[in-house]
């Protein structure tokens, strides 16, 4: 029996907020520093202790939710989610249930080589919640003592929760690219997600269109995801695995109960983690430690206000202004904002939109790859990259050694001048090109008659021999004096 | 309002608070928790529909804190108050299970 | 110098004037201790020697003509549930027994700034949790007035300690009348502010939107000079208001004339023994010729307040005490298995009447029944605050009980929650609308035991109750009276 099945996706994303101290009190957020050396009464959960909002964090989240054409809650509260686990310090989590600060957003898909590309997808709510310390099992298995380390407990978290409107694994990864962008645009979150400043938990099942109506299969939980690629893949896997089960079982989402399944990258698959057989009881209430906060609308325009070209508008100005194709627009979008800027500062001066952009896609971001660097720490700066484009414009610099003075200026941080000149080309002035072009015709006067007999190819010929006479010689301009000095018939 | 048909047990509630219930103290603990719902109960036939919440704060500022460091507490103090630790992380037996988030 | 008749602002003038040093001040209360703790157990813990040595500190300082802060060199005892920095700090639970925190509470910290001087910490039920200070694990404390009798609670050891003279003031904390009610008992002064006027961080948390820290001592007045050196802002308590405090010593004096109290009959008449009605009736005369008139109100929904309240506290506590779970604080019951040292740990180390409260918050906030309990409970705490809202309307205070009776016997209510929880019945209004409450002592029953009056009144409005408060007691000697 063959059915069509359509994936359906649910995100639930937890950014960790670029701010310096925690949500509730002020100890560093910095990753990596030794155990429990940052923590204070109030996010190791002392008794007595109170938390105090960190202004940046709501600032930060709101900023996020107006990228994301969220409404943002005028009267945010915060509640206590409560279940015991040893890294959360306090036996409940700050976080918030019924007033998230930003609700019902959505996001566009941009993938211009997909037919995702426009695709809407809605965001139920972002909220933010303090994050719970880190537990390290003993490795060996040996029921050795689980270590609790509660740096990271208290470290602001906005959870991003998408409606499921996802359909492919292909469009989360696509989703999941263009929140990263807007979020590093925003300056809001680093994004790291060896780091864990990124999170990602995929809800996945299948619609089956079956001869007795549409179904569902049960929904499963996917944790562990630790690149978008990840998240690409264990989707499309689990789809895989979803059809086969449902193949075997027939269960249907009302049937089984959902899982909790995390990903294996080495693998490839999925393992079961956990079965939820009743749905948990975090027993929700509002915290009577925090209070309301009332966001004004003047509070929105200012933060508003602070938000520069988000990166769907940066593409369509490189559309119209610069005249890139949407391909390029969204490569070159997808590099980050610096990568823009750098664009648009080379292409407001050379005036070529698409030379500019051949050039930071081919060799620029071959090299920057190459090196493992980004375009901030690029050795050539604009000016640099302008002059060195304008040389080829004005035919200054031949393109057949282009990418080599290119090379050359990367990899020693020179000018385009500089780099010429150790590669040893100059411009050859006009009277030692027409002296080289004169003995050329002089020497091959049987590739003359050729020509002259209409075999307009064999110049190329001649070209080659004023080269080899001399490498700096530009094809193009020995071709152009050539033809000046051959004789007229 | 209608009154729930579900009574309190003592013993999921226990589970939930993570406080063991030796057996024999359930129908105690069991009695004594429908007799304390019995009497807080009393409120639940009021009709408030219409009524707001109060949850007891009151306060028209927004009180929150600048993103500034602050320093932190010395470990030994963060630590000497545990039970068992190893001079850097709090200790406890092994979690084999997979957490919330 | 025999100290134990003076008040505490008497003992700041002797202080001031270098007629006492704060030093023969502070040896002078240690030995009160000394003498009468292994009796009463008000105290869990005294601190002898860092006491003398801030005493040695202020003494020189005043010699040296430095300046002092404005509580220097007095002594003051303070409830164990809130945190002293390297000074053990139990909240009275097995639990933090041997716990020792490594902050202090803005109380405390600004006590330590006014040159006040820490001697003890004072007795209390588990975590706040009950009206009598009959700690099952720390032993009972003993109602100076008589042996055989409760202090009152949960702030019991503040309230013995003053009335037996082993403090002069004292901090107490209330959660649903925990100042008020031993302070009835024990026949001394106690003020629970505004919900935000003192702050609440290092206090350990029983049920956080209903509980204060407040001044405890023999009169109005001393009541007064704490309460001036503890309110305030805190930008540490979010829930702390922004609203400036007062010098509230300085206007105690200003005379009543004029003041409108509130009296509600129903809470007058009916559910009091007589003497204690009569002793208001007594009080309320004084009021009158005072120049104050005498106003009925109604409070029509005060009759489900403690029904209100036993859902409310019990769901907050629920989560705050949630803390406890054998990874940071002390105590773990020994075992290999991380889902018993949660369930056993708790089992082993909370006591009876908390564990019984916990279990009360966890159902009523239960999948199911978060609209049924805490929701309604919050709209029944709406209607009581807007009873209060339309009351103050047309009145500057109420006048009313304090407690039903006067303090009961050791074990009369452990066996029976329920009759413990309806001992609150006048306090914990105040608590869920979150209004300055105010207990004093108003007269004597036939067995000799304090009769406690309150007085409760609008938001921020601690002056008023004081003025009034200090005018009864300087046309009354009942707070002089002291234990044989
Ligand atoms: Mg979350
Ligand atoms: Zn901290």
């Amino acid at each position: 029996m063959s059915v069509k099945a359509t994936i359906i996706v649910g995100l639930e994303v937890h950014v960790q907020l670029a701010t310096e101290t925690k949500l509730f009190c002020g100890c560093a957020t910095a990753f990596g520093a030794s155990p429990n050396t940052q923590t204070c009464p109030v996010c190791i959960g002392a008794p007595g202790a109170l938390p105090v909002l960190n202004r940046k964090a709501l600032k930060l989240a709101i900023k996020t939710g107006l990228a994301l054409n969220c409404e943002i809650e005028p009267n945010t509260h915060w509640d206590r989610k409560n279940y015991f686990y040893p890294d959360l310090p306090k036996g409940y989590q700050i976080s918030q249930f019924d007033r998230p600060i930003c609700r019902k957003g959505y996001l566009d898909l941009i993938d211009p080589q997909s037919v995702s590309s426009g695709r809407r997808v809605n965001i139920e709510r972002a909220h933010l919640e303090e994050d719970a310390g880190k537990s390290s099992h003993d490795e060996t298995m040996q029921g050795g003592p689980t270590k609790i380390d509660f740096n990271r407990a208290g470290t602001p978290l906005l959870e991003i929760v998408t409606q499921p409107d996802l359909r492919s694994g292909h469009e989360a990864k696509t989703f999941l690219n263009e929140l990263k962008l807007i979020l590093s645009s925003l300056k809001v979150s680093d994004c790291n997600m060896q780091e864990g400043s990124l999170r990602v938990d995929a809800n996945v099942n299948l619609s089956l269109a079956t001869q007795e109506g549409n179904q569902a299969t049960p929904i499963v939980e996917i944790k562990n995801l630790n690149s978008f690629r990840s998240v690409e893949r264990a989707i499309e896997f689990e789809a895989e695995r979803q059809l086969q089960q449902w193949n075997k079982d027939g269960m249907t989402i009302d049937q089984a109960p959902k899982q909790t399944r995390g990903w294996d990258d080495s693998k490839g698959h999925t393992v079961l983690q956990r079965i939820k057989e009743d749905s948990a009881d975090y027993r929700y209430f509002p915290d009577p430690d925090l209070v309301v906060i009332r966001t004004t609308q003047a509070d929105i325009e200012s933060i508003q206000a602070e938000i520069k070209s988000l990166p769907a508008e940066r593409r369509q100005i490189l559309m119209s202004r610069y005249l890139l194709p949407a391909y390029d627009a969204d490569v070159l979008v997808n590099q980050g904002d610096t990568f823009v800027d750098f664009f648009e500062t080379v292409a407001d001066q050379v005036k070529d939109g698409k030379l500019v952009s051949n050039w930071l896609q081919q060799e620029l971001l071959r090299h920057l790859n190459a090196t493992q660097t980004d375009i901030q720490a690029c050795p050539v700066n604009a000016n640099q990259f302008v002059d060195f484009l304008t040389h080829i414009q004005t035919n200054q610099l031949d393109s057949s050694r282009a990418k080599d003075v290119f090379e050359q200026m990367m990899s020693d941080s020179v000018s385009v001048e500089q780099a010429m000149k150790s590669l040893g080309i100059e411009n050859l002035d006009s009277e030692e090109l027409t002296a080289i072009c004169q003995r050329v015709l002089d020497e091959n006067p049987e590739i003359i008659a050729q020509i002259l007999k209409g075999n307009t190819k064999a110049i190329g010929n001649l070209i080659g021999k004023t080269k080899s006479l001399n490498k700096n010689v530009s094809p193009s301009q020995a071709r152009e004096q050539i033809l000046k000095m051959l004789p007229k018939h | 309002m209608g009154r729930s048909k579900k009574k309190i047990s003592a013993e999921h509630t226990s589970r939930l608070a993570r406080i063991e219930l030796p057996p024999s103290q359930i129908p105690v603990v069991q009695s004594e928790l429908e007799s304390l719902l019995d009497f807080v109960g009393r409120i639940e036939q009021l009709d408030l529909d219409s009524v707001e919440p109060f949850f007891g704060i009151a306060i028209d500022a927004n009180p929150m804190r600048t993103d500034r460091q602050e320093t932190s507490c010395d470990r030994t103090d963060t630590l000497r108050n545990a039970p068992q630790t190893d001079g850097e992380s709090f200790l406890v037996p092994p979690v084999f299970g997979k957490q919330e988030s | 110098m025999d100290l134990s008749s003076f008040n505490a602002c008497q003992l700041l003038d002797a202080l001031e004037s270098q007629q006492l040093s704060a030093e023969d001040c502070v040896r002078f209360f240690l030995k009160q201790i000394a003498n009468q703790n292994a009796t009463l157990n008000a105290f869990y813990t005294v601190v002898e020697e860092s006491a003398m040595a801030s005493a040695k500190s202020v003494d020189q300082r005043r010699k040296k003509g430095l300046p002092v802060g404005p509580l220097a060199g007095l002594p003051i005892a303070v409830k164990d549930g809130i945190c002293t920095h390297n000074v053990r700090t139990t909240a009275g639970s097995p639990m933090l027994e041997n716990y020792v925190p490594f902050y202090n509470a803005t109380v405390v910290e600004r006590l330590w700034e006014a040159d006040a001087i820490l001697i003890g910490k004072t007795s209390m039920d588990e975590f706040g949790m009950g009206s009598s200070t009959e700690n099952p694990h720390f032993g009972g404390t003993l109602n100076p007035w008589d042996h055989q009798r409760v202090p009152g609670g949960s702030s019991g050891g503040s309230a013995a300690a003053i009335a037996a003279g082993m403090a002069p003031i004292a901090l107490g904390s209330d959660t649903g009348g925990s100042i008020r009610q031993p302070a009835a008992f024990c026949g001394i002064t106690g003020l629970k502010p505004t919900y935000g006027r003192v702050s609440r961080y290092g206090l350990i948390a029983y049920a956080s939107s209903l509980e204060q820290i407040g001044p405890m001592a023999k009169t109005v007045e001393d009541t007064a000079l704490l309460l001036s050196s503890c309110a305030g802002h805190d930008p540490r308590d979010s829930t702390s208001a922004t609203e400036p405090s007062e010098d509230y010593r300085a206007g105690i004096n200003r005379p009543i004339e004029g003041f409108r109290i509130g009296v509600c009959r129903d809470h007058l008449e009916n559910g009091l023994s007589v003497e204690i009605t009569s002793a208001l009736k007594q009080a309320i005369d004084i009021f009158e010729s005072a120049g104050a008139q005498i106003v009925d109100i109604e409070l029509p929904n005060s009759s489900n307040a403690v029904a209100a309240y036993y859902v409310i506290a019990p769901c907050e506590a629920s989560a705050n005490l949630s803390r406890y779970d054998g990874v940071r604080y002390t105590e773990r019951a020994p075992t290999d298995n991380l889902d018993q040292m949660y369930s056993k740990t708790r089992a082993d180390f909370f006591g009876d009447e908390v564990q019984r409260r916990i279990l009360l918050g966890t159902f009523a906030l239960s999948s199911g029944y978060y609209d049924q309990y805490y929701l309604q409970a919050s709209k029944v705490r709406r209607l009581i605050q807007q009873d209060f809202e339309t009351a103050f309307n047309g009145v500057d205070l109420i006048l009313g009980p304090t407690t039903p009776t006067t303090a009961f016997k050791i074990n009369q209510c452990r066996q029976d929650p329920l009759s413990m929880y309806l001992a609150d019945v006048y306090t914990v209004s105040a608590n869920l609308a979150g209004l300055p409450a105010l207990s004093l002592n108003c007269g004597f029953d036939p067995s000799g035991l304090p009769i406690g009056m309150q007085l409760q009144g609008p938001r921020f409005k601690e002056s008023s109750l004081l003025r009034a408060g200090h005018l009864f007691q300087s046309q009354t000697d009942f707070h002089n009276r002291r234990p044989a």
